[in-house]
């Protein structure tokens, strides 16, 4: 009887523990892009391109 | 990805608020998707796999040619919202947003950013059909114009032209809508009519009678300068969404916002205050405001002095709207009412906006002239940020009003008259006495002679008398033909561009179509009248192209004319509709008439020359300036127009308002530049200033109805002066400012009938309005009730309230049918059917909806057909959140629709949508659609279930105001 | 270097869906797929307030850094997008979104999902700009023809902004001036961290 009690606390404590939960989170960081490259990037770091979408939000954005 | 274990959950992590938001936010779509949605939309998504084949094709056409940019304005409500579309190949491959438009600065709702699905047509009516045995059959526009003419000629020989109906449009373009009523009355028939009866007809008569016009008088870009807006019965947040644009800069430049209505609607949502009124209760509500105003002596004493008549019998009627009173009658607090009083006193220039939550009513023309006159008491009339900015419902209805496809009026509100016959005779260059003779004159000697002897009802000519507004065609039909004022039965129908679903009485309607003899649908949908009557023959669907499809001009709720380009050529087997009027009239041997003064192509009446001759005619309103050419030309120079006043600043229309916004006084050559604020005396009239119009006559009851001491900047005549006549010039010695051309055009005429626009001219000159210069009236002594007064609806729940505001005696006689009010409301319903039954709008619909539920983008968004009810109402009948119920109106008529049960209505009152159709008794018509033509979203029609109940003056239905109950189904 | 943002001004949307449908039509999206959509808050009582939503093109985008085939790239304006071709439709971004925006339309039965569809500010994907390729895939690049995204440039009462997020803030901040209400970023801290 001892011994079934025995083995019943230590298969509890061992189902218990599988319960356990730690309390650390996984966050995960963005790995490096593997798709392809996006000629949009180049196009963007150009000044009259910049200058472009500026005025557009004026033009069509603003309470003229 | 890159597992790292870290050791905290930041505080700005992950969980953010929205998802909870997106997660537990119960909203009008999350509910629907919940009502089986997934079944439902998983269904309508399975026919809906050509949009995504399309995406291949558009990309192929914009390899095979040039993008063309091409403007058009937005076809569903009545802002004027302009379209851009880039066309390749002739296909509409994109859209895009219209910075340029003064009225919407780029912005659209959800109908106005999906239009191009126009250029798909997808679910349209494709081909000329004819119903054979049950079965749609598809024929050729030969076939169909032969066949329906015929049928139609036989008619006339047998029952007269008045039983046939013409059925017309506010979906017309202005030179379709001026040809359509002309061709009505060279078919000889007063029986003509069109959604404005349904919508704003009480507006139009109780506004016209009260100042001139019944128009918008200022502008939805005129609100950025109001200092407080009051809305009644208007929802615009979803029924003029881009208006929300104006309305929410002036609420950020100070504007206080009152929004009254039964139901919490998402413009209540963003306003000040809001007070929820019990339907059909406005007048006591504006009454009770109008009683803190006279008891604090907040009204404008010197305004009402100079420019009111009458307003000492409004203060008589007021006095007995205590705050009690009106918090009996209304539902509203009185300290609520007080500060509505109060915030509209203390902010002014302030505005007042209303829709049909106020015109559609037994007493709709009381509830429009209480409006005016709570307008008139604070002096708001007449200025920047005033005014009664009655917004219009569809986008051309404010243009088809004006131009007459109305049955009480000619184009241009020249009435039935003689003298308006001969006037548009002489514009139209036939000859009256043929004109005449195409009318029913006959009849009037028949029916006194006749054995029944019900003489005694006060038969006129029909040429003269108002014919059958489209809210009683059911009973021009099943009427008994002895109590109609006409020879016969209506015994065809041309719904040419209705919805049937936007008309009360279901069962009856149905029954209405089952009996007449002919039934037309000329529409780019089949609509719910192909599908509601079970008829084996006798019906024809014949397809219209949209006015994507066509060009022509079209007026916005502010009275601003824009000319739309045409994008595509018509779809399918669709033809314009003046290219089917021109057909139809060849048929009916009317033709050479309808088009002498215009040039036509390939049976196309061509559409500069349409508005051409609409400029040689429409004196009264000044639509007689505004050209093609001119119109073009704004349409082109868009960007120079200011956003908030709308004036031309500098470029070729230098000085000009937007689409010459009526009165456009004089010939095009004046180039007058349109009125953007009616009766606004801070200007001279040259400049767009005006007064009000002498229209009621000189005097009253000896009491003078010219204004005192007002009137607009620079006139001549410093005081009230009558309207303007050739022998009125003669008297003040303008006569010899007329050229010799127009001496000889004027004479013996006056300002709404010279054809030369020389005593227009000479008037404004000298500074004075053509139309004179008067006082608005209080009162409207040729109207039922000339102060308005609250009446109970005819089913209403409150029996307390009916001795002491009872309907009107039934009548023998009004728009030639009879008209009951007591004897319906002696019947006490409210115990059977305890709920209050109203209805509204959605923003994704539009009318009766069948063009927006067939555009899968729209679809998309709102699935089901639901009722709004009250948690109170719905725990006390059984019904849970998201269940299928029956909704019974008070005269038996059921529909079967989704219980969407919220708090935005109160207590006893139950909304629906009116935008849906296509089922009946609880049953989808799908399968009575022509082939491929059912729309994707199918619902109970809400009106169905709505009652009979018409306005003392207009006969518009009433459909905000009756009783139901509700069930679990 | 400007930093691309979505705004949408609480006080002037009146949910008409103007962006949702103008979304759909400039880029054909499929019945089913919803790159925008509105919510509503107290819907139908006093306080009822909406907001449009989509993907807010995230500073950190946590959809990023969960995609097990790292299929996302982040434009130097801030602009968040991917590679179709590499996504397996596992559905990981949806439940590392704080917005809900990543949409899978549903290729077979079973609903199996397809590849990953989002909003894309308009600026397309790793296909040439202008391409059949990428209008297939991610439907127009109006950001490669100097245009924003047609959401906002339709909203029917300019409450949804797009565009460099410090010219988007101006607007804003002159409007909450003007009404003197607090603001409300709706989503901003969560989007864009510090450097909102």
């Amino acid at each position: 009887m001892r011994k079934v009690t025995l083995t019943l606390l230590i298969v509890a404590s061992m189902a218990l523990g599988g319960c356990y939960e730690s309390t650390d989170i996984t966050l995960h960081d963005p790995g490096v892009y593997r798709g392809g490259s996006d000629p949009l990037l180049a196009k963007q770091a150009s000044p009259e391109q910049r200058a472009r979408l500026g005025e557009r939000f004026q033009m069509g954005q603003t309470d003229r | 990805m890159k597992l790292t274990k870290k050791r905290d959950l930041s505080p700005d992590g992950t969980a953010s608020p929205l998802k909870g938001i997106l997660g537990s936010a119960i909203d009008r779509r999350t509910f629907l998707r919940r009502t089986g949605l997934a079944v439902g939309g998983g269904a309508v998504a399975g026919a809906i796999q050509p949009v995504m084949m399309r995406r291949a094709e558009a990309v192929e056409a914009k390899a095979a040619g040039d993008v063309e940019v091409r403007k058009s304005v937005c076809t569903h409500c009545s802002v004027g919202c302009g379209v851009v579309a880039e066309v390749q190949n002739g296909v509409w491959v994109r859209q895009a947003p219209d910075f340029d438009s003064p009225l919407n600065m780029g912005g659209h709702c959800a109908k106005g950013a999906s239009v191009r699905e126009h250029g798909h047509g997808e679910r349209r009516l494709k081909h000329p059909m004819k119903l054979t045995g049950g079965k749609w059959k598809q024929i050729t526009w030969d076939e169909a114009i032969a066949e329906i003419g015929d049928k139609v000629l036989n008619i006339r020989e047998r029952s007269g032209p008045d039983s046939v109906y013409w059925l017309g449009s506010a979906k017309f373009s202005n030179e379709q809508a001026y040809l359509f009523r002309k061709f009505a009355g060279l078919w000889g028939t007063n029986n003509v009519d069109h959604q404005a009866r349904i919508c704003h007809s009480t507006t139009v008569a109780g506004v016209a009678n009260t100042w001139g016009y019944g128009a918008m008088t200022n502008s939805y870009n005129d609100m950025h300068n109001s200092k407080a807006m009051f809305f009644i019965g208007s929802n615009a947040a979803e029924a003029h969404p881009v208006a929300m644009q104006h309305i929410l800069r002036g609420k950020e430049n100070g504007a206080k916002m009152i929004v009254v209505d039964p139901r919490f609607t998402r413009t209540a949502a963003h306003a000040d205050q809001f007070m929820r009124i019990r339907p059909g209760s406005d007048v006591p509500l504006i009454w009770g405001m109008l009683y803190h105003i006279f008891e604090n002596g907040w009204e404008d004493k010197e305004y009402i002095k100079q420019r009111v008549f009458g307003m000492d019998k409004i203060r008589a009627e007021v006095a007995k709207w205590t705050p009690e009173e009106v918090e009996k009658v209304t539902g509203i607090p009185g300290s609520e009412v007080k500060l509505a009083a109060q915030t509209m006193a203390e902010n002014r220039p302030g505005t007042i906006v209303w829709c049909m939550g106020g015109t559609q009513h037994t007493i709709g023309n009381n509830n429009t002239r209480a409006y005016c006159v709570l307008q008139l008491a604070l002096g708001n009339v007449g200025v920047s940020g005033g005014g009664a900015n009655i917004f219009r419902g569809h986008d051309n209805v404010q243009g088809a009003t004006d131009l007459g496809i109305l049955s009480h009026t000619l184009p241009g509100y020249y009435g039935l008259a003689e003298g308006s016959w001969k006037h548009f005779a002489n514009v139209w260059g036939v000859d009256f006495d043929w004109l005449k003779g195409r009318f029913d004159t006959g009849y009037i000697d028949t029916r006194e002679g006749s054995e029944e002897g019900i003489g005694g009802l006060p038969f006129d000519n029909p040429m003269n008398s108002a014919g059958i507004p489209v809210s009683r065609w059911i009973d021009g039909v099943l009427e008994d033909s002895r109590n109609i004022d006409q020879r016969d039965n209506l015994k065809a129908m041309f719904f040419w561009g209705h919805a049937p679903n936007s008309q009360t009485r279901g069962p009856e309607m149905k029954k209405a179509l089952e009996t007449l003899e002919l039934v037309v649908v000329v529409d780019p949908y089949p609509t719910h009248t192909a599908v509601l009557p079970d008829r084996q023959e006798g019906m024809y669907l014949l397809p219209a192209a949209t006015q994507f499809e066509t060009y022509g001009s079209v007026t916005a709720s502010n009275r601003s004319i824009q000319w739309r380009d045409k994008l595509i050529d018509p779809l399918f087997d669709s033809l314009p509709d003046h290219t089917i009027m021109y057909k139809l009239a060849k048929k009916l041997g009317f033709a050479d008439e309808l088009c002498k003064n215009m040039q036509v192509n390939n049976e196309e009446p061509l559409v500069e020359d349409i508005l051409r001759e609409i400029n040689r005619g429409m004196w009264t309103i000044g639509m007689t300036g505004q050209s093609p050419e001119r119109l073009k030309l704004h349409l082109a120079n868009k960007h120079t127009f200011n956003t908030t006043t709308l004036l031309a600043e500098g470029g070729p229309c230098d000085g000009d308002y937007y689409g010459l916004p009526w009165p456009c006084w004089g010939t095009p050559e004046m180039n007058h530049p349109g009125t953007p604020l009616l009766y606004d005396t801070s200007k001279s009239v040259a400049d767009g200033g005006l007064n009000f119009r002498a229209r009621f006559g000189v005097e009253y009851e000896g009491k003078n109805l010219l204004a005192e001491g007002s009137y607009s900047k620079g006139a001549e005549i410093k005081d009230g002066y009558p309207e303007f006549t050739a022998d009125m010039l003669k008297q003040l010695g303008w006569w010899k400012d007329l050229t010799a051309e127009e001496q000889a055009a004027a004479e013996g005429k006056n300002w709404k009938t010279d054809l030369s626009g020389g005593i227009q001219r000479v008037a404004i000159a000298h500074g004075c309005a053509p139309y004179g210069n008067a006082k608005a009236r209080a009162i409207v002594w040729t109207f039922p009730d000339p102060v308005p007064v609250h009446r109970e609806p005819l089913y209403t729940s409150r029996r307390d309230l009916v001795e002491k505001y009872p309907t009107y005696e039934d009548r023998k006689s009004h728009y030639r049918l009879p008209t009951r009010y007591k004897s319906i409301q002696d019947q006490d319903k409210s115990v059977e059917y305890p709920l209050i039954l109203t209805s509204g709008r959605l923003v994704e619909y539009e009318g009766g909806g069948e063009e927006t539920r067939s555009n899968a983008w729209l679809a998309e968004l709102q699935q089901e057909m639901f009722a709004e009810i009250n948690p109170v109402d719905a725990n006390n009948a059984g019904i849970k959140d998201g269940q299928w119920i029956w909704l019974e109106g008070a005269e038996g008529a059921r529909v079967k629709v989704h219980a969407m049960v919220t708090e935005r209505v109160g207590r006893g009152v139950v909304f629906m949508p009116f935008h849906f159709g296509g089922w009946y008794d609880g049953k989808d018509l799908i399968d009575k659609y022509p082939e491929g033509a059912a729309p994707y979203v199918r619902g109970e029609a809400a009106n169905t279930a709505f009652t009979y109940g018409y306005d003392s003056v207009t006969q518009m239905q009433e459909t905000k105001a009756t009783l139901c109950k509700i069930s679990a189904a | 270097m400007a930093r691309m943002k979505f705004l949408c001004d609480a006080e002037r949307c009146i949910e008409c869906n103007g962006c949702v449908t103008a979304c759909k039509n400039e880029h054909e999206v499929p019945w089913g797929v919803n790159r925008r959509r509105v919510v509503t808050l107290d819907d139908g009582v006093p306080g009822e307030r909406s907001i449009s939503v989509a993907c807010m093109h995230c500073t950190d985008a946590p959809c990023a850094a969960v995609c097990p085939v790292d299929c996302f790239y982040t434009t130097d304006d801030g602009i968040v997008l991917h590679d179709k071709d590499l996504c397996i439709g596992c559905g990981y971004c949806f439940y590392a979104c704080p917005f809900g925006a990543p949409q899978y339309p549903q290729k077979e039965a079973f609903g199996v999902r397809g590849k990953m569809d989002k909003c894309t500010f308009c600026a397309g994907g790793p296909e040439d700009d202008g391409s059949a390729a990428e209008f297939e895939k991610y439907g127009r690049n109006r950001i490669a023809e100097g245009k924003l995204p047609i959401c906002a440039e339709m909203c029917s009462t300019k409450a949804l902004l797009a565009g460099d997020g410090d010219m988007v803030a101006d607007i804003y901040r002159e409007r909450i001036l003007k009404r003197s209400t607090r603001p409300q970023t709706w989503g901003w801290g969560v989007a864009y961290k510090a450097d909102s």
